[in-house]
Protein backbone atom coordinates (compact mmCIF):
# COMPACT_ATOMS: atom_id res chain seq x y z
CA UNK A 1 0.00 0.00 0.00
CA UNK A 2 1.75 3.19 -1.41
CA UNK A 3 1.00 6.31 1.09
CA UNK A 4 1.37 9.32 -1.75
CA UNK A 5 1.97 12.74 -0.82
CA UNK A 6 0.75 15.06 -3.08
CA UNK A 7 0.44 19.21 -2.75
CA UNK A 8 -2.51 20.40 -4.11
CA UNK A 9 -3.31 23.73 -5.16
CA UNK A 10 -6.63 24.25 -4.75
CA UNK A 11 -8.12 26.21 -7.60
CA UNK A 12 -10.55 28.47 -5.22
CA UNK A 13 -9.09 31.41 -4.77
CA UNK A 14 -11.76 32.62 -2.87
CA UNK A 15 -13.61 29.62 -0.73
CA UNK A 16 -16.55 29.37 0.87
CA UNK A 17 -16.69 29.73 4.88
CA UNK A 18 -17.80 27.12 6.84
CA UNK A 19 -20.03 27.79 9.58
CA UNK A 20 -20.61 27.40 13.20
CA UNK A 21 -21.80 24.64 15.04
CA UNK A 22 -20.26 22.05 12.88
CA UNK A 23 -22.98 22.93 10.17
CA UNK A 24 -22.17 23.50 6.60
CA UNK A 25 -24.21 25.61 4.26
CA UNK A 26 -25.11 23.91 0.81
CA UNK A 27 -23.19 26.22 -1.30
CA UNK A 28 -19.95 24.99 1.07
CA UNK A 29 -20.81 21.77 0.23
CA UNK A 30 -21.70 21.51 -3.02
CA UNK A 31 -18.29 23.97 -4.03
CA UNK A 32 -15.42 22.04 -2.01
CA UNK A 33 -16.98 19.89 0.58
CA UNK A 34 -17.80 19.73 4.14
CA UNK A 35 -14.63 19.23 5.63
CA UNK A 36 -14.29 16.92 9.35
CA UNK A 37 -11.67 18.66 11.77
CA UNK A 38 -11.13 17.69 15.29
CA UNK A 39 -8.40 18.56 17.65
CA UNK A 40 -6.44 16.66 20.46
CA UNK A 41 -3.22 17.10 22.35
CA UNK A 42 -0.20 15.61 21.15
CA UNK A 43 3.15 15.14 21.61
CA UNK A 44 3.35 18.60 23.86
CA UNK A 45 1.57 20.65 21.70
CA UNK A 46 -1.84 20.39 20.12
CA UNK A 47 -2.97 18.55 17.07
CA UNK A 48 -5.95 19.56 14.21
CA UNK A 49 -6.65 17.00 12.22
CA UNK A 50 -8.89 17.92 9.35
CA UNK A 51 -9.93 15.22 6.23
CA UNK A 52 -12.89 15.18 3.20
CA UNK A 53 -13.21 12.39 1.99
CA UNK A 54 -13.94 11.12 -1.57
CA UNK A 55 -15.77 8.02 -2.26
CA UNK A 56 -14.74 7.35 -5.61
CA UNK A 57 -17.07 7.27 -8.81
CA UNK A 58 -20.01 8.82 -8.15
CA UNK A 59 -22.98 6.94 -7.41
CA UNK A 60 -21.36 3.55 -6.50
CA UNK A 61 -20.00 1.39 -3.83
CA UNK A 62 -24.23 0.41 -2.54
CA UNK A 63 -24.12 -2.97 -4.66
CA UNK A 64 -27.95 -3.79 -3.68
CA UNK A 65 -27.91 -2.95 -0.45
CA UNK A 66 -31.70 -1.56 0.71
CA UNK A 67 -31.95 1.90 1.76
CA UNK A 68 -32.50 1.22 5.05
CA UNK A 69 -29.09 -0.77 5.26
CA UNK A 70 -27.87 1.88 7.94
CA UNK A 71 -30.98 2.52 10.00
CA UNK A 72 -31.84 2.45 13.46
CA UNK A 73 -29.04 2.64 16.43
CA UNK A 74 -26.41 0.73 14.15
CA UNK A 75 -25.39 4.11 11.97
CA UNK A 76 -25.10 6.44 15.33
CA UNK A 77 -20.82 6.73 15.19
CA UNK A 78 -19.37 9.89 15.47
CA UNK A 79 -16.30 9.03 14.76
CA UNK A 80 -14.30 11.03 11.63
CA UNK A 81 -13.70 9.35 8.87
CA UNK A 82 -11.19 6.64 9.96
CA UNK A 83 -7.44 6.96 8.23
CA UNK A 84 -5.17 4.30 9.20
CA UNK A 85 -3.44 4.40 6.05
CA UNK A 86 -2.46 7.89 6.23
CA UNK A 87 0.39 7.10 8.04
CA UNK A 88 1.91 10.83 9.90
CA UNK A 89 3.10 13.01 7.11
CA UNK A 90 2.67 16.64 7.54
CA UNK A 91 3.26 19.51 5.77
CA UNK A 92 0.71 18.80 2.48
CA UNK A 93 -2.26 16.42 2.13
CA UNK A 94 -2.25 12.59 2.50
CA UNK A 95 -3.59 10.84 -0.13
CA UNK A 96 -4.38 6.93 0.57
CA UNK A 97 -5.76 5.61 -3.13
CA UNK A 98 -6.19 1.90 -3.43
CA UNK A 99 -4.77 1.18 -7.16
CA UNK A 100 -6.56 -2.14 -6.95
CA UNK A 101 -9.89 -0.62 -6.96
CA UNK A 102 -10.63 2.57 -8.95
CA UNK A 103 -13.88 3.21 -6.90
CA UNK A 104 -12.57 2.47 -3.24
CA UNK A 105 -12.94 5.75 -1.32
CA UNK A 106 -9.78 8.33 -1.23
CA UNK A 107 -9.30 10.08 2.18
CA UNK A 108 -7.56 13.61 1.79
CA UNK A 109 -6.68 14.06 5.46
CA UNK A 110 -4.33 16.88 6.37
CA UNK A 111 -2.41 17.57 9.94
CA UNK A 112 -1.38 21.17 11.68
CA UNK A 113 0.21 21.07 15.10
CA UNK A 114 0.47 24.12 17.70
CA UNK A 115 2.92 24.24 20.40
CA UNK A 116 2.95 26.85 23.15
CA UNK A 117 5.30 29.09 23.17
CA UNK A 118 7.41 28.59 26.29
CA UNK A 119 7.01 30.89 29.23
CA UNK A 120 9.51 32.70 31.11
CA UNK A 121 9.77 31.79 35.36
CA UNK A 122 11.08 34.41 37.46
CA UNK A 123 12.28 34.80 41.13
CA UNK A 124 12.43 37.96 43.46
CA UNK A 125 15.70 38.45 44.22
CA UNK A 126 17.37 37.26 41.09
CA UNK A 127 19.40 34.91 42.00
CA UNK A 128 19.50 34.79 45.81
CA UNK A 129 16.83 34.03 48.53
CA UNK A 130 17.57 34.33 52.25
CA UNK A 131 16.32 31.72 54.52
CA UNK A 132 13.30 32.27 56.19
CA UNK A 133 12.06 35.16 54.84
CA UNK A 134 9.94 34.94 51.46
CA UNK A 135 11.32 34.33 48.22
CA UNK A 136 8.96 36.00 44.88
CA UNK A 137 8.18 33.00 42.54
CA UNK A 138 6.48 34.28 39.17
CA UNK A 139 5.93 33.27 35.71
CA UNK A 140 6.11 35.60 32.58
CA UNK A 141 3.53 34.18 29.59
CA UNK A 142 0.37 35.10 28.03
CA UNK A 143 -2.71 33.66 26.27
CA UNK A 144 -1.48 33.05 22.56
CA UNK A 145 -3.50 32.59 19.50
CA UNK A 146 -1.19 30.88 16.87
CA UNK A 147 -2.76 30.60 13.30
CA UNK A 148 -1.94 27.89 10.33
CA UNK A 149 -3.61 26.18 7.81
CA UNK A 150 -5.85 23.45 7.08
CA UNK A 151 -7.28 22.14 4.73
CA UNK A 152 -6.11 25.07 2.67
CA UNK A 153 -8.78 26.87 5.25
CA UNK A 154 -8.03 29.33 7.75
CA UNK A 155 -7.00 27.27 11.53
CA UNK A 156 -6.31 29.09 14.83
CA UNK A 157 -5.18 27.62 18.40
CA UNK A 158 -5.51 29.51 21.44
CA UNK A 159 -3.30 28.29 24.60
CA UNK A 160 -4.44 29.49 28.06
CA UNK A 161 -1.73 28.99 31.04
CA UNK A 162 -4.03 27.44 33.68
CA UNK A 163 -1.93 25.81 35.95
CA UNK A 164 1.96 26.42 37.15
CA UNK A 165 3.93 23.69 39.08
CA UNK A 166 7.03 24.88 40.87
CA UNK A 167 9.03 22.48 42.56
CA UNK A 168 11.25 24.63 44.70
CA UNK A 169 14.38 22.20 44.86
CA UNK A 170 14.30 21.85 48.64
CA UNK A 171 11.88 18.84 48.19
CA UNK A 172 9.16 20.77 48.33
CA UNK A 173 7.03 22.33 45.50
CA UNK A 174 3.68 23.93 45.38
CA UNK A 175 0.62 23.76 42.20
CA UNK A 176 -0.69 27.31 41.74
CA UNK A 177 -3.47 28.47 39.53
CA UNK A 178 -2.14 32.03 39.66
CA UNK A 179 0.96 32.67 37.56
CA UNK A 180 2.47 35.21 40.15
CA UNK A 181 4.17 38.93 39.44
CA UNK A 182 6.59 41.40 41.07
CA UNK A 183 6.66 42.80 44.20
CA UNK A 184 6.94 46.20 42.46
CA UNK A 185 3.44 45.47 40.55
CA UNK A 186 1.91 43.87 43.43
CA UNK A 187 2.74 46.75 45.49
CA UNK A 188 4.06 45.69 48.22
CA UNK A 189 7.60 45.37 49.80
CA UNK A 190 10.23 43.51 49.23
CA UNK A 191 10.03 39.90 51.19
CA UNK A 192 6.26 40.27 51.58
CA UNK A 193 4.43 37.75 51.30
CA UNK A 194 2.84 36.48 47.86
CA UNK A 195 0.10 33.97 46.36
CA UNK A 196 3.27 32.94 44.95
CA UNK A 197 5.93 33.24 47.22
CA UNK A 198 7.99 30.33 49.12
CA UNK A 199 10.31 30.26 51.89
CA UNK A 200 13.76 28.40 51.92
CA UNK A 201 14.70 27.12 55.61
CA UNK A 202 18.17 26.25 55.13
CA UNK A 203 21.24 27.79 52.93
CA UNK A 204 22.13 26.02 49.77
CA UNK A 205 21.79 26.26 46.57
CA UNK A 206 18.65 25.62 44.89
CA UNK A 207 17.30 24.01 41.23
CA UNK A 208 14.20 25.86 40.77
CA UNK A 209 11.97 24.36 37.82
CA UNK A 210 8.52 25.30 36.60
CA UNK A 211 6.07 23.43 34.42
CA UNK A 212 2.92 25.45 33.03
CA UNK A 213 0.35 24.02 32.20
CA UNK A 214 -1.78 24.83 29.14
CA UNK A 215 -5.27 24.31 28.03
CA UNK A 216 -5.95 24.68 24.62
CA UNK A 217 -8.90 25.58 21.82
CA UNK A 218 -9.02 25.54 18.15
CA UNK A 219 -11.34 27.22 15.53
CA UNK A 220 -11.40 26.40 11.94
CA UNK A 221 -12.68 28.72 8.94
CA UNK A 222 -14.07 31.37 11.02
CA UNK A 223 -16.28 28.84 13.16
CA UNK A 224 -16.57 28.75 17.16
CA UNK A 225 -14.04 28.22 19.29
CA UNK A 226 -13.92 24.70 20.26
CA UNK A 227 -11.83 23.45 23.41
CA UNK A 228 -9.34 20.46 22.96
CA UNK A 229 -10.13 18.03 26.35
CA UNK A 230 -6.78 18.06 28.01
CA UNK A 231 -4.26 20.30 29.29
CA UNK A 232 -0.61 20.67 27.58
CA UNK A 233 2.16 20.62 30.63
CA UNK A 234 5.21 22.82 29.24
CA UNK A 235 8.53 23.00 31.31
CA UNK A 236 9.79 26.25 31.65
CA UNK A 237 13.79 27.60 32.11
CA UNK A 238 15.38 26.64 35.25
CA UNK A 239 16.56 28.97 37.77
CA UNK A 240 19.62 28.44 40.12
CA UNK A 241 19.44 30.50 43.09
CA UNK A 242 21.58 30.52 46.43
CA UNK A 243 19.87 31.07 49.48
CA UNK A 244 22.01 32.24 52.46
CA UNK A 245 21.45 33.92 56.41
CA UNK A 246 20.50 37.14 56.47
CA UNK A 247 24.36 37.66 58.13
CA UNK A 248 26.36 36.60 54.64
CA UNK A 249 24.18 38.02 52.01
CA UNK A 250 25.60 40.46 49.90
CA UNK A 251 23.63 43.93 50.19
CA UNK A 252 22.99 46.12 47.10
CA UNK A 253 23.76 49.28 48.27
CA UNK A 254 25.22 50.45 51.63
CA UNK A 255 23.22 50.04 54.13
CA UNK A 256 23.54 53.21 55.89
CA UNK A 257 22.49 55.22 52.81
CA UNK A 258 19.79 52.55 51.98
CA UNK A 259 18.59 51.17 55.25
CA UNK A 260 15.40 49.20 53.60
CA UNK A 261 17.60 47.58 50.88
CA UNK A 262 17.80 43.86 50.88
CA UNK A 263 19.88 42.44 53.66
CA UNK A 264 20.30 45.60 55.85
CA UNK B 1 -67.24 29.85 63.98
CA UNK B 2 -69.53 29.52 60.40
CA UNK B 3 -68.03 33.26 59.59
CA UNK B 4 -65.32 32.47 57.75
CA UNK B 5 -66.13 29.55 55.63
CA UNK B 6 -69.13 31.72 54.47
CA UNK B 7 -66.68 34.70 53.33
CA UNK B 8 -65.15 32.17 51.83
CA UNK B 9 -67.71 30.84 49.74
CA UNK B 10 -68.56 35.03 48.92
CA UNK B 11 -64.81 35.21 47.76
CA UNK B 12 -65.29 32.23 45.58
CA UNK B 13 -68.16 33.06 43.94
CA UNK B 14 -66.94 36.67 43.62
CA UNK B 15 -63.84 35.12 42.48
CA UNK B 16 -65.77 32.80 39.29
CA UNK B 17 -67.72 35.76 38.94
CA UNK B 18 -64.58 37.75 37.93
CA UNK B 19 -63.02 35.05 35.68
CA UNK B 20 -66.20 34.31 33.93
CA UNK B 21 -66.60 30.82 35.26
CA UNK B 22 -69.97 31.01 37.25
CA UNK B 23 -71.51 27.58 35.59
CA UNK B 24 -74.39 28.11 34.26
CA UNK B 25 -76.50 24.99 32.67
CA UNK B 26 -76.03 21.77 32.44
CA UNK B 27 -72.56 20.81 32.94
CA UNK B 28 -70.32 20.35 29.65
CA UNK B 29 -67.29 18.07 29.51
CA UNK B 30 -65.09 20.70 27.75
CA UNK B 31 -63.87 18.98 24.44
CA UNK B 32 -60.39 17.95 24.43
CA UNK B 33 -57.89 20.54 23.26
CA UNK B 34 -56.10 20.45 20.14
CA UNK B 35 -52.41 18.50 20.84
CA UNK B 36 -50.04 20.73 19.49
CA UNK B 37 -47.72 17.40 19.22
CA UNK B 38 -47.73 15.77 16.11
CA UNK B 39 -47.87 12.04 16.28
CA UNK B 40 -46.51 9.59 12.96
CA UNK B 41 -48.80 6.50 13.15
CA UNK B 42 -45.52 4.74 12.28
CA UNK B 43 -41.96 4.92 11.87
CA UNK B 44 -42.61 4.61 7.99
CA UNK B 45 -44.54 7.26 7.82
CA UNK B 46 -41.99 9.30 9.73
CA UNK B 47 -39.74 8.44 7.89
CA UNK B 48 -41.76 9.07 4.50
CA UNK B 49 -42.66 13.17 5.94
CA UNK B 50 -38.82 13.42 6.45
CA UNK B 51 -38.35 12.44 3.39
CA UNK B 52 -41.03 14.89 1.79
CA UNK B 53 -39.81 17.58 3.66
CA UNK B 54 -35.80 16.92 2.77
CA UNK B 55 -37.12 16.69 -1.05
CA UNK B 56 -38.89 20.00 -0.60
CA UNK B 57 -35.70 21.55 1.12
CA UNK B 58 -33.52 20.25 -1.52
CA UNK B 59 -35.61 21.87 -4.18
CA UNK B 60 -35.78 24.92 -2.62
CA UNK B 61 -32.12 25.46 -1.76
CA UNK B 62 -31.18 24.72 -5.28
CA UNK B 63 -33.36 27.01 -6.47
CA UNK B 64 -32.10 29.96 -5.10
CA UNK B 65 -28.77 28.80 -5.76
CA UNK B 66 -29.06 28.29 -9.45
CA UNK B 67 -30.68 32.32 -9.17
CA UNK B 68 -27.40 33.76 -7.66
CA UNK B 69 -28.70 33.42 -4.25
CA UNK B 70 -31.39 35.65 -4.70
CA UNK B 71 -34.49 35.84 -1.98
CA UNK B 72 -32.60 33.61 0.12
CA UNK B 73 -35.05 34.38 2.69
CA UNK B 74 -37.54 31.87 0.26
CA UNK B 75 -35.61 28.65 2.37
CA UNK B 76 -37.35 30.13 5.68
CA UNK B 77 -40.07 28.27 4.12
CA UNK B 78 -38.51 24.49 4.06
CA UNK B 79 -36.17 25.02 6.69
CA UNK B 80 -35.64 26.17 10.20
CA UNK B 81 -33.75 27.31 13.26
CA UNK B 82 -29.54 26.86 12.72
CA UNK B 83 -29.95 25.10 9.38
CA UNK B 84 -31.84 28.50 8.16
CA UNK B 85 -29.21 30.31 9.79
CA UNK B 86 -26.39 28.83 7.98
CA UNK B 87 -27.52 28.68 4.63
CA UNK B 88 -29.00 32.50 4.89
CA UNK B 89 -25.36 33.07 5.43
CA UNK B 90 -24.51 30.88 2.58
CA UNK B 91 -25.95 32.19 0.39
CA UNK B 92 -25.24 35.75 1.10
CA UNK B 93 -21.86 35.06 0.66
CA UNK B 94 -21.77 33.15 -2.89
CA UNK B 95 -24.16 36.16 -3.79
CA UNK B 96 -21.47 38.69 -2.97
CA UNK B 97 -18.84 36.43 -5.10
CA UNK B 98 -21.25 35.99 -7.51
CA UNK B 99 -21.16 32.14 -7.65
CA UNK B 100 -24.43 30.40 -9.38
CA UNK B 101 -25.22 26.92 -9.47
CA UNK B 102 -26.12 24.22 -12.04
CA UNK B 103 -27.53 21.12 -11.69
CA UNK B 104 -29.51 19.78 -9.14
CA UNK B 105 -28.88 18.16 -5.62
CA UNK B 106 -30.05 14.24 -5.18
CA UNK B 107 -30.21 12.28 -2.54
CA UNK B 108 -30.87 8.76 -1.38
CA UNK B 109 -30.42 6.43 1.14
CA UNK B 110 -33.02 7.98 3.82
CA UNK B 111 -32.69 6.27 7.34
CA UNK B 112 -34.23 6.90 10.18
CA UNK B 113 -32.59 7.32 13.67
CA UNK B 114 -34.68 8.72 15.85
CA UNK B 115 -38.98 9.39 16.28
CA UNK B 116 -39.57 11.76 19.19
CA UNK B 117 -43.40 12.13 19.08
CA UNK B 118 -43.23 13.30 22.68
CA UNK B 119 -40.78 16.16 21.84
CA UNK B 120 -41.41 19.54 23.25
CA UNK B 121 -43.18 21.11 20.48
CA UNK B 122 -42.14 18.99 18.21
CA UNK B 123 -38.33 20.09 18.15
CA UNK B 124 -36.12 17.49 16.95
CA UNK B 125 -38.88 15.28 16.11
CA UNK B 126 -37.68 13.31 13.03
CA UNK B 127 -33.69 12.79 12.85
CA UNK B 128 -32.60 10.38 9.70
CA UNK B 129 -29.59 9.87 8.19
CA UNK B 130 -29.07 10.20 4.44
CA UNK B 131 -26.59 10.64 1.87
CA UNK B 132 -26.80 13.50 -0.74
CA UNK B 133 -25.07 13.31 -3.91
CA UNK B 134 -24.08 16.86 -5.76
CA UNK B 135 -22.41 14.87 -8.80
CA UNK B 136 -24.77 17.34 -11.24
CA UNK B 137 -24.08 19.91 -9.51
CA UNK B 138 -21.76 22.58 -10.58
CA UNK B 139 -20.79 26.24 -9.21
CA UNK B 140 -19.78 28.79 -11.49
CA UNK B 141 -18.14 32.29 -11.22
CA UNK B 142 -19.75 35.43 -13.13
CA UNK B 143 -17.58 34.17 -15.82
CA UNK B 144 -19.21 31.03 -16.29
CA UNK B 145 -16.04 29.61 -15.00
CA UNK B 146 -17.10 26.34 -12.98
CA UNK B 147 -14.85 26.93 -8.81
CA UNK B 148 -16.27 23.84 -7.82
CA UNK B 149 -13.00 21.85 -5.68
CA UNK B 150 -11.36 19.05 -7.40
CA UNK B 151 -11.58 17.82 -4.36
CA UNK B 152 -14.91 18.06 -3.27
CA UNK B 153 -16.69 15.13 -2.26
CA UNK B 154 -19.81 14.53 -4.83
CA UNK B 155 -21.75 12.18 -2.05
CA UNK B 156 -21.61 12.76 1.54
CA UNK B 157 -23.48 11.84 4.75
CA UNK B 158 -25.74 13.93 7.12
CA UNK B 159 -27.78 13.45 9.73
CA UNK B 160 -30.57 15.81 9.05
CA UNK B 161 -32.92 17.05 12.63
CA UNK B 162 -36.44 18.08 11.43
CA UNK B 163 -38.88 20.18 13.85
CA UNK B 164 -42.73 19.80 13.61
CA UNK B 165 -44.27 22.67 11.72
CA UNK B 166 -48.01 22.96 11.45
CA UNK B 167 -47.84 25.62 8.56
CA UNK B 168 -45.50 23.21 6.23
CA UNK B 169 -47.30 21.10 3.79
CA UNK B 170 -44.64 18.74 4.40
CA UNK B 171 -45.35 19.10 8.71
CA UNK B 172 -41.57 19.17 8.71
CA UNK B 173 -38.91 21.72 8.55
CA UNK B 174 -35.18 20.94 8.32
CA UNK B 175 -33.90 22.72 11.14
CA UNK B 176 -30.01 21.03 11.28
CA UNK B 177 -27.99 19.02 8.72
CA UNK B 178 -24.58 17.96 10.33
CA UNK B 179 -21.85 16.28 8.09
CA UNK B 180 -21.70 12.58 9.28
CA UNK B 181 -18.76 10.44 8.13
CA UNK B 182 -20.09 6.53 8.69
CA UNK B 183 -22.78 6.15 6.19
CA UNK B 184 -20.81 4.35 3.25
CA UNK B 185 -22.66 7.06 0.95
Amino acid sequence: MAIVVITLALALATPLSANANGQCPDVLAQTTGCPSVGGGVHDGGVQLDGSITTPGSPGRGFGGRGSTETGGENASVTTPVPCAQCGSLRDGYHVTPNPANAVSAVTLRDLVNFKPVVGIDNMEPNGWMVVGLHTNFYATVNVQAQDGQLLARPASVQFTPVRYHWAYGDRTSASLAVMGNSWAAQGIKEFDATPTSHIYTAAGTYNIDLVMEFSAQYRFADGPWTAIVGTIPVQANRLVATAGDAKTVLVERDCSKRPSGPGC
Amino acid sequence: MWNIPRLSLVALAAALALSGCVPSGPLVTPAPEPSSTPIFATEDEALAAATAAYAAYVKMSDQIFMEGGANPERLGSVATGEQLKTNLEGFREAAKKRYRSTGGTAFDKVALQALSVDSPKGAGIVVVYLCEDVTKVDVLDDQGVSVVSATRPNRSGYEATFNWSSTSPTRLLLASKEPWSDLNC
